[in-house]
């Protein structure tokens, strides 16, 4: 589904080149669980960025398989990223980012607004998805009232609700004590094992135990494909 | 999706009530002080539009001022009556003030009505027949055209019917006067207030009376006309008809009839014109007021754009396009800029009728017209311009920053603030100073030394001269001399305030006899005092030298007293004014002789831009119709005064309708526009400055949150309140000082322009540059001290735990 072919991202400051990603290559199948994980200042979050369409890359390319049509997104523009990006990607962040002025039900309904998607419809889908992840109780309340495991499920129930093709969860526990962080983790797995496609950023060793393939970032290389290697240790 | 961006809106509002407030209030004042304007603008600026083929009448202005004088709106008739043979000019039609009437006292003033009672006719005029082709007139009853054709008919206004019969069924109705009576012709629709026109009565202009009179002349001109030629022919025209040599230096200009509400400001109007000086000011100062609200609104939407960061990136990551962000934004300034809108009509409606004191006029809103339809388009402008770069800067967050935490605003965004900032301040500084200097102006004006005294006297206008002029058993001033509070009654043929109205060419004894204009104003005795002319050499009009006033002896010979001007006597050629006294001037084409009875200090008559012109007082010979009483009083009730004064007149003339006023009102009116412009610019100012202020606040108040970090950290090594507090301000009095650096320069220019039109002026003194600018300084720095006090006080532990 996601195939990153010597991509790499430099940053221009005035007087200083930084190489955030250096070549990178990358494969993501439909319905891997993928768990990103490195030091600070590895490369993660910007990795991520490029994955999530927030960011283009310097080099390289970024595949894109999308109902068997496969497509080099790299160079694509930041209206056509935008299109792309509503349909294709669920974000999950880390600090939540759930809109404070909009209520729960708002802040769910909010990509399907963007997908135009009409009002009875959305209202259907929503509330299914709210019940979903079991904060249908609190649809008319607003982020700040709600515990910080309540606002995540919030912004999985945000993030699934316009049938993305993959989830990008960027340290979806960080802001959360233990319960509420493995709450939320074994709701992506279950997600997962439902067939929705999972790339997580993490610190967490224990929240990669969750994904079925780790990939360990180092200034900007990959240094560890975990299920990769697995893979090749079991061909050998 | 409206409904979401509404939502939205109202919510962030809700958050962040302060700024929600300081862009109302702002954007409210500064659309109060626009539309305002703008109704003042569209009423001054619809004057005789109404007329037909009112772009090709012109009106003959004869320009008096090569003798020191004034522009005047009337013209001499027979260049008009000359000029008709030219081809351009189509057709040409004459208002003459009644006035002129070889009889008026006995045609215009004791009017009596069947049933005894004694009327004058209000605003009389003679017209030609044509009236109907040059002025837009409703004409409800009878036949104007028929009336102003034959003799000894009226046409009256629907108000003068009214007062005169109590109807305007009046066609047929008379009034009688000394020798004959006038029958009502017609009834006309009064006119209406945007018009130069103010007439009640008309009647026909008698035969061959064009030839010799003065007055209004209006010509009908040929498209394409060349107006410069016309002029110039009536000119020459005018010359060939005053054959003196200073009259060749008068010149005759055509003004179009929509212009002249700006070009009838001289003497003898039939009502005070506009300025077109105070419409530029009001409209440049309510520009301004806008430009400021728009520059706060765009000031303080960037600097809160920070807390709305962290939407902007969601939305994005949510797949929301740039357009649909900008569309968010826009929305929500014009949802802002609608309740600015509303506030700004509700404001207009309470200050409407103090709006209209001060500008003389008598505007409304009127919510159905054409008028408000442009103006809600230009708030919604207004709001899309304002909104416009805020939702630009907004939607061009990167997604991937803000949800990374690392917003870093732009150095773009923090120099527009500044820059911004620093014109803000510029435009207050320049309005303190132009409000300053135009005080101290209209000061100089209204207490400019013009020779005679404006307080403490009263003046009784229109009174019929063949019945106040009069030496002997002056029963009229001898009962009002003895009314209290009245100290001492004189009579003049003219009123001080406005203009000179008759002129005496002595030649003196050492053969001298001045060229150019010298007004010559007839009084009664007690002169000097009583109009406060400053006696300068030897005396008086009194009574007990009653042969000084004016007397015709059997061969024809006439002899008065006179006091002259310092200046008449200097540009006669004598320096010591004591040796003047006694002398005999004369004026051998009239057989008059005139004794110098004392010299006075100069006079300035009509409007403090004129220059004081070489002037005599005569005693007792008054040559026009109508005269005036002036009173002298130390009284402090005037209103009773003036009550008995009219009832005195009313019973000793037997007149209803007696105009009596305060010399220094008339004066002061003489000065409108000016005046007008003065209360407008103060208020602008005031206004502005109060913007100025809203905008600092609400980025000093960012300023502080921005570095509230910095400040507890700063605290914590050890920083005392004060100086935290100076470390906020003096970001922005760096900026006040960027803008003083502006606005001296371009106020000193602007406003050295302006006193130009003066003949006395004030200079621009350095204290009122740094007064304004001390001024601003202090008020920005009371204004972020007040919020970097807060900051300042704040524990630093709860900023450094929160951080």
């Amino acid at each position: 589904m996601i195939k990153l072919t010597q991509l790499s991202r430099v940053f221009c400051t005035q007087d200083v080149e930084t190489t955030a990603l250096n070549n990178i290559n990358l494969s993501v199948a439909q319905g891997e669980f993928l768990a990103i994980m490195g030091p600070s200042g590895c490369g993660k979050s910007t990795l991520l960025s490029i994955l999530g369409m927030l960011d283009s890359p310097s080099s390289g390319q970024y595949e894109f398989t999308d109902s068997g049509k496969s497509q080099d997104i790299s160079q694509f523009s930041e209206t056509r990223l935008a299109q792309l990006r509503k349909t294709a990607i669920g974000f999950v962040f880390q600090s939540f980012n759930l809109i404070d002025e909009l209520t729960v039900y708002e802040n769910v309904a909010l990509p399907l607004m963007y997908l135009k998607v009409s009002k009875a419809q959305r209202k259907q889908k929503v509330e299914a998805i709210l019940k979903r992840v079991e904060i249908d109780h609190r649809s008319e309340h607003f982020p700040q009232q709600l515990s910080g495991g309540q606002q995540q499920r919030v912004a999985v129930a945000r993030a699934l609700i316009a049938d993305p093709k993959f989830i990008l969860a960027d340290e979806p526990t960080g802001n959360l004590d233990s319960k509420n962080g493995e709450e939320v983790m074994n709701m992506l797995k279950e997600l997962n094992a439902q067939g929705t496609t999972v790339i997580m950023v993490t610190h967490s060793e224990k929240d990669a135990q969750y994904a079925s393939r780790t990939v360990r970032l180092l200034d900007g290389h990959i240094m560890l494909d975990k299920a990769r290697q697995v893979a090749q240790e079991t061909t050998l | 999706m409206l409904n979401n961006y509404i939502t939205t809106a109202i919510r962030a509002i809700k958050k962040d009530t302060q700024h929600f407030l300081l862009n109302l209030i702002g954007f409210s004042i500064g659309l109060t002080a626009a539309i305002l304007m703008a109704l003042y603008a569209q009423n001054e600026l619809s004057y005789d539009k109404q007329h037909p083929d009112s772009e090709h009448i012109y009106r003959a202005h004869q320009d008096f001022t090569a003798w020191g004088l004034q522009i005047t709106g009337t013209s001499l008739n027979s260049s008009a009556t000359e000029i008709e043979k030219n081809a351009d000019i189509l057709d040409a039609f004459s208002l003459i003030t009644a006035k002129d009437l070889p009889n008026y006292r006995e045609d215009a003033i004791d009017l009596v009505q069947n049933d005894n009672t004694r009327y004058r006719l209000k605003n009389f005029y003679m017209a030609t027949d044509n009236i109907l082709d040059f002025i837009a007139l409703e004409v409800i009853r009878g036949d104007i055209k028929n009336t102003l054709h034959a003799p000894n008919k009226l046409a009256l206004s629907e108000k003068e019917a009214l007062r005169l019969f109590g109807s305007i069924e009046v066609i047929g109705n008379a009034l009688s006067y000394k020798s004959g009576q006038y029958t009502v012709g017609a009834v006309f629709k009064n006119l209406p207030e945007n018009t130069h026109f103010k007439f009640d009565s008309l009647t026909q202009v008698p035969a061959d009376f064009l030839a010799r009179s003065w007055g209004y002349n209006y010509f009908k001109l040929r498209q394409h006309a060349d107006i410069q030629k016309i002029s110039q022919a009536m000119t020459e025209q005018l010359h060939l008809r005053r054959k003196s040599k200073r009259w060749q230096q008068i010149k005759i200009d055509l003004v179009n009839l929509e212009q002249l509400h700006f070009n009838s400001n001289g003497p003898f109007e039939m009502k005070k014109g506009g300025s077109f000086a105070t419409l530029q000011i009001c409209i440049s100062l309510s520009v301004i007021l806008i430009l400021i609200a728009s520059i706060n609104f765009i000031n303080l939407s960037i600097a809160q754009s920070a807390k709305r960061a962290k939407e902007v990136g969601v939305r994005k990551a949510l797949g929301a396009s740039k357009g649909q962000l900008i569309t968010q934004f826009l929305t929500e300034s014009l949802f802002v800029v609608s309740l600015a809108g509303i506030l700004a009509f509700a404001l207009i409606e309470i200050g409407l009728p103090s709006f209209n004191q001060v500008m003389d006029r008598d505007l409304s809103l009127n919510y159905g017209s054409q008028f408000m339809l442009v103006t809600i388009a230009v708030i919604f402008t207004v709001g899309l311009l304002s909104g416009l770069y805020p939702a630009l800067f907004i939607s061009s967050f990167s997604a991937k920053r803000v949800l990374s935490g690392d917003l870093v605003r732009g150095g773009t965004a923090i120099f527009i603030r500044k820059l911004t900032l620093c014109l803000q301040g510029a435009l207050s500084v320049g309005l303190i100073i132009a409000a300053i200097i135009l005080y101290q102006q209209m000061t100089l004006v209204n207490n400019l030394d013009v020779g005679y005294e404006k307080h403490g006297r009263i003046i009784v206008k229109g009174l019929p001269t063949d019945v106040v002029f009069k030496r002997d058993n002056n029963t009229l001033l001898e009962a009002m001399t003895r009314l209290e509070g009245v100290k001492q009654v004189t009579l003049t043929g003219t009123d001080l305030t406005n203009d000179m109205d008759g002129e005496y060419h002595f030649t003196w004894p050492n053969g001298e006899r001045l060229t150019g204009a010298q007004p010559s104003v007839a009084t009664g005795f007690y002169a000097a005092e009583v109009l406060g002319l400053k006696l300068l050499a030897g005396r008086d009009f009194l009574p007990k030298f009653n042969s000084e006033w004016y007397q015709v002896d059997e061969e024809g010979n006439r002899r008065l007293g006179v006091l002259v001007s310092r200046k008449m006597v200097q540009l006669a050629g004598y320096s010591d004014l004591n040796s003047v006294v006694g002398m005999e001037l004369s004026i051998a084409r009239s057989k008059l002789t005139a004794s110098v009875v004392g010299v006075i200090e100069n006079v300035k008559i009509g409007s403090a831009r004129q220059q004081s012109l070489p002037i005599s007082f005569a005693l007792g010979r008054d040559t026009n119709v109508l005269s005036n009483i002036v009173i002298k009083t130390s009284t402090p009730d005037v209103n009773t005064l003036i009550t008995q004064i009219n009832a005195l007149v009313e019973q000793e003339l037997r007149l209803s309708d007696i105009t009596i006023s305060l010399v220094k009102d008339d004066y002061k009116a003489v000065h409108k526009n000016e005046n007008k412009a003065l209360d407008m610019v103060t208020l602008f100012s005031l206004l502005a400055i109060f913007l100025t202020s809203l905008g600092t606040f609400g980025l000093a108040s960012f300023a502080a949150i921005r570095r509230q970090k910095e400040i507890a950290i700063r605290k914590v090594l050890g920083a005392s309140r004060f100086s935290l507090v100076n470390l906020l301000a003096k970001e922005f009095l760096l900026l006040i000082l960027m803008s003083i650096a502006i606005a001296f320069p371009v106020s000193y220019w602007l406003l050295g322009d302006w006193l130009a039109n003066f003949s006395d002026r004030v200079n621009q003194t350095v204290w009122v540059y740094l007064f304004a600018a001390l001024c601003i300084a202090v008020i920005t720095w009371v204004t972020v001290a007040s919020l970097a006090f807060k900051a300042a006080s704040t524990r630093p532990s709860l900023i450094l735990r929160y951080e």
